[in-house]
């Protein structure tokens, strides 16, 4: 066993193939080790809002040209944890950076507990497209309209190792699309349970914008 | 040490030239090889692309005095028989209307694909339309006919709340049409089931009074008609 132990080190070509096989190996079990983590807690993604190359304040890391962002809140024990993640252009405008804030804790809210109990009907809710009236002439037609650069936001959650995904159009629930009059399907939309979740995470990331801070980078 | 390992090398070194030198023979044929299959692939060098044939088509009738010309493309996949062979794959069938003094004309455009890959397109000779009312109803009314169309949409109650839905059957054809009138070019694409006015579940269409109360609508159901006799006549030929 020594001797061919001591045949493979002398030899460059057989050490490299070693070495890769067992990096290869390595891999392989470290990734059948780690299941689908059963353990992970309750999360809430919000994002990523795409925000197209525009400059914007980040607390702790001056003004930036940002990507996109998104927000994070996680429930651990009787807490919520939130976190906004952004990616930015850096100085030299060729490279994308990542950054994450600080976690913030809120206590005493009770965003995850209606969520569960809204899962099984907001799984399987679409909010309908924005749709228009329009009389010409004394002729109607219908029209469903999307704007040029709609804003569409992913949630997504995460719940005993399974996610629900869902979209947000924020065309769908105005409810007037300029000057083209009154959008149809807002009071359905804005009826629906999906709708509340979007607007209880909204309000809490409005509130809490200001307050991630995030650490300065090296790069 | 160092003596006996360069010993060793020299011993080697045929067997990594000869080694080599196979990579280096076996890429001069593989790479030859690889360049001539490049073009017996799906679309072969030197192939026109699906529109440019109909559009160069439609700028050389302009240059014959048409000044009205109509294109109907149908985007529909779907297999044609033929005698004695495999059937092919026709993916795109274009009807063009042209008016040139006072009669108007039919001309059919087909691009297909058979099941070795190649793709070609033909198209027909220019016929005749007989019984023609096309030229004199466009010389009316084809400034008109510019009326956008709109999906089919109904409407249902939920929870006493109104719920506006767009519906498109499971199967559907979808039409582009373009029309090229004294210099001026429109076009807009439409589905069928937008001028139905109710469909299999008994929604009504929402739209159905708009779109069928349009000159576009009056339009197609005379193209439609044309078409349908002329693709009656080839089959008779």
């Amino acid at each position: 066993m020594k001797h061919y132990i001591q045949t493979i080190l002398q030899r460059p070509f057989l050490k490299a193939v070693m070495l890769t096989v067992t990096a290869f190996l390595t891999i392989t079990i470290g990734n059948a080790q780690s299941p689908s983590q059963p353990d992970m807690p309750d999360s809430i993604r919000c994002g990523p809002y795409l925000w197209n190359w525009r400059s914007y304040p980040i607390n702790g890391l001056g003004k930036l040209d940002l990507t996109s962002f998104s927000y994070v809140f996680v429930k651990t024990g009787n807490k919520i944890t939130t976190r906004k993640e952004i990616t930015y252009i850096g100085n030299d405008c060729g490279e994308l950076f990542e950054a994450a804030s600080e976690w913030l804790t809120i206590s005493n809210d009770t965003l995850f507990d209606w969520l569960s109990r809204q899962l099984p009907t907001i799984r399987h809710e679409k909010l309908l497209d924005l749709i228009v009236q329009e009389v010409y002439q004394g002729d109607t037609s219908y029209r469903a309209i999307r704007s040029s650069h709609p804003t569409t936001c992913v949630l997504a959650y995460y719940q005993k190792g399974s996610v629900t995904v869902k979209t947000i159009e924020e065309d769908a629930i105005q409810p007037l699309f300029r000057e083209l009059g009154k959008n149809l399907n807002y009071a359905y939309n804005t009826s629906t349970p999906l709708y509340k979740f979007y607007i209880m995470l909204k309000q809490r990331i409005e509130f809490l914008d200001n307050q991630y801070v995030f650490k300065p980078v090296k790069h | 040490m160092t003596n006996r390992n360069t010993q060793q090398l020299l011993r080697l070194l045929p067997i990594k030239i000869s080694f080599l030198l196979f990579c280096v023979v076996s890429l001069l044929f593989v790479l030859p090889a690889r360049a001539q299959e490049m073009p017996e692939g799906r679309f072969k060098t030197g192939e026109h692309e699906l529109g440019d044939t109909v559009v160069s088509y439609m700028k050389k009738l302009t240059l014959k005095n048409v000044d009205t010309i109509i294109r109907l493309n149908l985007s529909f996949n779907h297999l044609v028989d033929r005698f004695g062979k495999d059937p092919i794959q026709v993916a795109n069938t274009s009807y063009l209307f042209f008016v040139r003094n006072d009669s108007s004309f039919f001309v059919k455009y087909r691009w297909q694909e058979d099941f070795d890959g190649m793709t070609s397109d033909s198209f027909s000779v220019p016929e005749y339309i007989e019984n023609d009312t096309l030229s004199r109803w466009l010389s009316k009314n084809i400034e008109g006919v510019n009326n956008w169309l709109v999906p089919f949409i109904y409407k249902e109650i939920s929870n006493s709340l109104p719920k506006f839905k767009i519906w498109n059957p499971l199967e559907y054809r979808t039409y582009w049409i373009e029309w090229y009138y004294a210099g001026t070019r429109a076009h807009t694409y439409f589905a069928t089931h937008w001028f139905e006015k109710t469909n299999l579940h008994n929604w009504a269409n929402i739209n159905y009074t708009h779109n069928t109360s349009t000159k576009f609508f009056q339009l197609f159901m005379q193209l439609e008609l044309i078409c349908i006799d002329m693709e009656a006549k080839r089959r008779r030929l």
